[in-house]
């Protein structure tokens, strides 16, 4: 075996354990592996077919579709080895589900929210490319989320997202509970620049993927329910997550509809 | 221009006039077209009726006149982010709401040709304003209903476009991997050979040097912004020419702004 190109059991990508005909081209990319089971719940003819760290693919229909899910685990460094082993195996479209953090009133929790771009402080793709090139949803896949969120009724947002590679300074979240240990001056405005700036939700796994999506000829968009409301200081998941899953199937659909048609909206 | 009761830090003509642009508040209509060349204003709004020039002061200049119903504006920006910066910003303080960038573009990418129409899904940006107002890693992207509106456009007008990634970039020599001289002598760095080629390499498909910078500093205003590109040079085979592309752009633009001052009227457009 090649330390630059490693497998598994001769043939099947070495993280992942997966050969082609186990994936799909349009693909649903959650955080965790529990959540592959619940955008299963949406389909038909389930097969679970690989589990490897934390990496879980599941693989079904939807509305006649064959779609399969991975989980990339958290952070855009995990995702990195989850996108390129896809891609190599043939994934061409792909949406992430997830969880994520609202800046914006309008946002409550469970709303969904669709990044169209990202400040990016992913840490990940900035090993790929400058810090100038910039994390967004593709166009298409990002019509074909609102579309899914209209014809399913959901309430959604579209706006420009956050993910830093932090959880705690890098979102302006002290160490400790009573604000003691290393808190520099410029974490304490983190928040209010971001509102300034339009952030209106943050996370920490989309910009990396969407930077390496676009580097690899991998079209992506994501959707994500919010679970805090930093504004109102509200939590809580509610029925948001489910609806992001069956929103993530109904775009995959639409967008494999349009593809045929060559054109990325309705008349 | 009178000197008195004129504020530094928001300055104006001493006539109500917003200080670059001599444009006062209620001038314009809320829709403009956006273009490099001061030239060009007079060509956009050739395509409309009762057009007239408002105001012409340095490479800034104005017209207004009506497409199809709708009263539209065509201002010019100049060359790059920096004189970019204060035409955004000063149309919003005249009203402006949302406005559609018609530019000119090189293209690095081998499917595209002289006089195609591309709609840059985002940019990297290199430079400019938007450098002093928000960190790099802020992305640059359009408004996605003004971007599904022009796509909708060309497929009215049966115009083919490409949805791409564009660089914009505070140079148009150097910057963009030109010699500086026609000889290829004078100051030469062996990292400007390689732009255009890792540039291709992440994927980009053109070269500009205003769009990322009025997408970010429009967007920091609240101003809508879009952008539709056409190809006039092309970098990989070493031709020139608009070949009608710039004409089919302003019609693509105007066109779209109907769709959204339709979607506006009802509410349909995403709010951001």
């Amino acid at each position: 075996m090649k330390a630059s190109v490693p497998t598994f059991e001769g043939n099947k990508s070495y993280h992942l354990h997966l050969s082609k005909e186990d994936v799909t081209e349009y693909m649903i990319i959650p955080g965790s592996p529990e959540r592959t089971m619940k955008i299963a719940k949406n389909w038909t003819d389930v097969k679970e077919v690989a589990y490897n760290l934390q990496y879980k693919t599941v693989s079904g229909v939807y509305k006649g579709m064959p779609q399969a899910t991975t989980s990339t685990g958290v952070g855009a460094a995990s995702a990195e080895i989850c996108l390129n082993e896809l891609h190599n195996l043939g994934m061409h479209t792909c949406i992430r589900v997830g969880t994520s953090g609202s800046l914006d009133a309008r946002y409550d929790c469970a709303t969904l929210v669709i990044p169209l771009a990202i400040v990016r402080k992913d840490g990940t793709s900035s090993c790929y490319i400058d810090p100038e090139f910039p994390a967004f949803a593709d166009t298409r896949v990002a019509l074909a989320l609102i579309e899914a969120c209209k014809r399913l009724g959901f309430k959604y947002g579209v706006g420009l997202h956050y993910s830093p590679g932090s959880f705690f300074l890098g979102q302006s979240r002290p160490l400790n509970e009573d604000g003691s240990g290393y808190f520099p001056t410029w974490t304490h405005h983190v928040i209010d620049d971001l509102q300034s700036a339009r952030v209106v939700s943050l996370e920490m796994d989309t910009s990396g993927p969407f930077v390496q999506a676009h580097l690899s000829n991998i079209r992506m968009g994501a959707i994500v329910t919010i679970v805090a409301n930093r504004v109102l200081n509200t939590w809580g998941y509610y029925d948001g997550e489910e609806k992001a899953c069956l929103a993530a199937s109904e775009a995959l659909k639409i967008l494999s509809e349009w593809d045929k048609k060559g054109k990325y909206y309705e008349e | 221009m009178a000197n008195t009761s004129v504020r530094a830090d928001a300055p104006t003509d001493g006539e109500d006039r917003v200080y670059h642009l001599r444009l006062r508040k209620g001038e314009i209509p809320p829709y403009v077209v956006l273009t490099g060349d001061p030239a060009n204003t007079e060509k956009i709004a050739g395509h409309w009726t009762g057009s007239h020039q408002l105001a012409y002061n340095r490479e800034y200049r104005t017209f207004s006149g009506t497409y199809d119903g709708l009263p539209l504006a065509s201002t010019s920006t100049g060359i790059g982010c920096q004189s970019s910066e204060l035409v955004i910003n000063e149309l919003v303080k005249v009203g402006g709401k949302l406005c559609i960038k018609v530019g000119n573009a090189s293209s690095i990418d081998p499917k595209l040709s002289l006089g195609d129409l591309v709609i840059p899904m985002a940019s990297m940006r290199k430079g400019g304003a938007a450098d002093l107002y928000v960190q790099p890693e802020y992305p640059a992207f359009p408004d996605i209903s003004i971007t599904k509106a022009l796509m909708m456009a060309c497929d009215k007008l049966n115009f083919k476009y490409t949805l791409a990634v564009n660089y914009s970039v505070s140079s148009f020599y150097i910057g963009q991997g030109r010699p500086m001289t026609s000889d290829g002598s004078g100051y030469w760095p062996s990292w400007a050979e390689k732009i255009v080629e890792d540039l291709q390499m992440a994927n980009i498909s053109t070269i500009d040097m205003d769009t990322a910078g009025q997408c970010i500093v429009s967007f920091l205003h609240r101003m809508r912004y879009g952008a539709i590109l056409t190809i006039n040079n092309d970098r990989l085979k070493d031709t020139w020419g608009d070949n009608g592309g710039f004409d089919k752009a302003t019609l693509v633009a105007s066109e779209a702004m109907k769709i959204l001052a339709d979607w506006d009227s009802k509410g349909l457009a995403e709010e951001l």
